[in-house]
């Protein structure tokens, strides 16, 4: 099992010397452009198809991207010495994870950025609390969770679960069966090719602005906010839209229903019918919210 | 060109398999052997299918090499203490959850047990209210009871995540009230009721949130 | 104490299993792969044919089925769960496999020219003989397509619903319902043609003992 590390506090071995202020000089000069932490980590790991990745983090930046090398390769930055990273590997599994030294620590010295690359086939299940978390084009499942933290991914191929208590959710051209829950975060999915997603948040807007795939199943549900779906004349959905106390609107020519689901009460706003043929199924629904199904532009 | 009886008869084949039937197939049936010669090889097929590939059990290798992964990896200890209880919450938390937990069964039943008995539901409208309040009474009780261990507990260091959690649970809260009176107001409507569960469910899940950063922070 | 203990982790209840291999319990673990082993490993065996990578799909279903078993709430059926694993990871192997990044979309619908059956109302009427040969139904299902496979192995030998199947397969239920009924089309065609053969080979020995005699 090879395994390579580098780690060292850069910035106090810096700081001695001539060479030292020279190279603060050029910190300074370009230091918004790359930033420089105090404690680096640099790990990678070889393992075999489909390793398990495992991430558990306060605060901070993350960045998951994938290769075609079956190996894992974890590198975290932070500045305070009142944290520690972490990642060890336990077989076929890589556990990521920030240690609190310090029992008082203010919230930026709870900030550790990482970004770690992993096999295209990797699990992850990764926990952030807050930052933002960017995963891109992992293919087999994986889970977020987060509480502050937004979560942008793209080109994810697996079965994919996003559980989020405010943080914003956008996923550009997925593939895999998409799953997000939140309470105030806002869910955008554009140019998915996904043939099952639930997209679940209670005050938080939803836009759905993909491809409608045969047989393919859309849930959209939330409490008060909009529900945004963009179609395009080719698509061909069965659609169920019904908004209790908002409203819905419409730009879809439907055909109406030969049968209903779940019956809404009079006084909701609802709409049933196919468009083109109903090869998909789409079901929006809200409680007080406005649902719109707007041609695309 | 239009399509023969057979041809119809063959597009619809997969709805008489499972028992569909389209009133003109039948006389069709009745008079064409090539069909019935399709429905019942269909049906032989499928009545042979569990006997001609019966369930056979994995060689004893797989579970011991699968049981040396799991130690391998840490998931399973025979003796000792287990690595994810570092994890969890600590142990004054978890009764609390556990009784939301259980108060989310009882609404869970309530809500979609009733769905049974739709029939009956106007007979019994008032019956369903009291049911429905009495069984929400402990679960309120018992969100009530971990929300006043956990909120104060959960000041984490982290100030984003206690805003975010806090701001959060008052959202739960406003959309628990305006879905409670939406129940009591039309009691049969599932909608609502699926509504009111989903933010007992997410007040739950936002709890045991609050106890895993407030236990995590200190 | 030792044996009274053995008995009960073997008599231990799903449920109870679940609940205590969620708390690390190596006992609950060994039960819960001896409750559905055969199931998983014969739905693994079916789609891939063959037995000792079988094997290797089982414990990967089961290593993946016990990394998560914490997050296991019982949203739905613990089997259902266990089978959506399973047959995620046979697919995967068989993505792999092929080299092509098919969603599960492709696998469950096949394209037709390859795999799916054909609407022949030309051919003449042609009822099997009386029973299936086990080995001739069991060399046709090798060869559907892996969508057809999953779901026809799933419904009409392990008895799953069509709701369930849609859940493990994060499929409609009417794609259910139709992959089912085309792969029983595609394995009665597969079927007369290997009765079509056997006549063929039949006749072939038939001529070739009527002109030894000659």
């Amino acid at each position: 099992m090879m395994m390579r590390q580098t780690t060292g506090r850069t910035l106090s071995a810096l700081m001695m010397g001539w060479r030292a202020a020279g190279n603060m000089a050029v910190i300074l000069l370009f230091g918004a452009a790359s930033p420089v932490y105090a404690h680096h980590l640099q790990k990678q790991f070889d393992v075999q198809s489909h390793p398990l990745i495992t991430f558990h983090n306060p605060s901070g930046k993350v960045t998951i991207l994938s290769w075609n090398k079956p190996q894992v390769l974890v590198v975290a930055d932070h500045d305070s010495p009142k944290i520690e990273v972490d990642a060890e590997q336990m077989g076929n599994r890589i556990d990521v994870l920030t240690h609190q030294l310090a029992d008082q620590i203010n919230p930026d010295e709870l900030r550790a950025n990482y970004t770690i690359t992993v096999p295209e086939d990797a699990e992850l299940q990764i926990h952030n609390d807050s930052g933002e978390v960017t995963v891109t084009k992992i293919l087999g499942d994986t889970s977020v969770e987060t509480v502050a933290a937004g979560v942008d991914a793209q080109d994810m191929g697996g079965y994919f679960v996003v559980q989020t208590v405010g943080g914003s959710f956008e996923c550009a051209r997925c593939s895999g069966r998409i799953e997000v829950h939140s309470i105030s975060g806002n869910l955008q999915l554009v140019d998915d090719h996904s043939s099952s997603i639930f997209a679940q948040t209670s005050t938080g807007d939803i836009l759905l602005d993909g491809d409608f795939l045969p047989n393919g199943v859309y849930r959209l549900k939330n409490y008060s906010g909009a529900i945004d779906v963009k179609f395009s004349h080719r698509d061909s959905f069965d659609v169920s839209a019904t908004s209790l106390y908002g409203k819905v609107d419409n730009q879809a020519k439907l055909t109406p229903p030969s049968h209903f689901s779940t019956r809404p009460p009079k006084y909701a706003r609802s709409l049933f019918g196919s468009f083109n043929q109903g090869r998909a199924k789409l079901e929006l629904t809200s409680f007080n919210g406005t649902i719109s199904i707007h041609k695309r532009d | 060109m239009g399509m023969t009886r057979c041809e119809e008869f063959w597009n619809r084949s997969e709805a008489w398999m499972e028992n569909e039937r389209h009133p003109e197939d039948s006389d069709h049936f009745a008079a064409c052997p090539r069909c019935r010669a399709l429905i019942a090889d269909l049906e032989m097929i499928r009545k042979a299918a569990p006997l001609a590939l019966p369930e056979t059990e994995p060689s004893a290798r797989v579970w011991s090499s699968l049981r040396a992964q799991l130690e391998k990896e840490g998931l399973i200890r025979a003796q000792g203490s287990k690595w994810w209880q570092n994890l969890l919450p600590t142990g004054v938390f978890r009764p609390a959850l556990a009784g939301a937990y259980l108060g989310l069964v009882i609404i869970a039943s309530v809500t979609f047990g009733w769905r049974n008995h739709s029939k009956e539901l106007a007979l019994i409208h008032d019956a369903w209210l009291d049911r429905a309040q009495n069984a929400m009474a402990p679960l309120q009780a018992q969100l009530n009871s971990a929300e006043a261990k956990l909120v104060p507990a959960a000041q984490t260091q982290n100030s984003d995540v206690t805003a975010t959690l806090n701001r959060n649970l008052a959202i739960v809260d406003n959309m628990i009230s305006m879905c409670e009176k939406s129940v009591r107001d039309d009691p049969q409507n599932e909608i609502t009721r699926d509504y009111l569960y989903t933010a007992y469910q997410q007040k739950a899940d936002l709890l045991a949130t609050m106890a895993q950063s407030g236990a995590e922070g200190r | 104490m030792a044996r009274a203990r053995r008995i009960q982790d073997t008599e231990l209840p799903e449920a109870e299993a679940i609940r205590r291999a969620q708390q690390g319990d190596a006992a609950a673990f060994e039960r819960i792969y001896q409750l559905h082993n055969r199931r998983v490993y014969s739905l693994c065996l079916r789609m891939v044919g063959n037995t000792a990578e079988a094997e290797d799909l089982t414990q990967e279903a089961f290593l993946q089925l016990f990394r998560k078993i914490s997050t296991f709430r019982g949203e739905s059926a613990f089997s259902t769960w266990l089978h959506r694993l399973a047959v995620n990871v046979v697919l995967m192997r068989l993505r792999k496999k092929t080299g092509t990044e098919s969603s599960l979309e492709e696998v469950t619908e096949p394209d037709e020219e390859s795999g799916g059956p054909r609407k022949d109302f030309g051919a003449p009427d042609l009822k099997l003989s009386g029973s299936i040969d086990r080995v001739n139904l069991k060399r046709a299902v090798d060869q559907l397509p892996a969508g057809y496979k999953a779901i026809f192995v799933l419904h009409d030998v392990q008895g799953y619903e069509h709701n369930e199947i849609a859940d493990i397969l994060g499929c409609s239920i009417g794609n259910s319902k139709s992959q089912l009924h085309k792969a029983r089309m595609r394995l009665r065609e597969l079927l007369h043609e290997t009765e079509r053969d056997k006549a063929r080979e039949e006749r072939q020995a038939f001529k070739r003992d009527a002109a030894g005699e000659d």
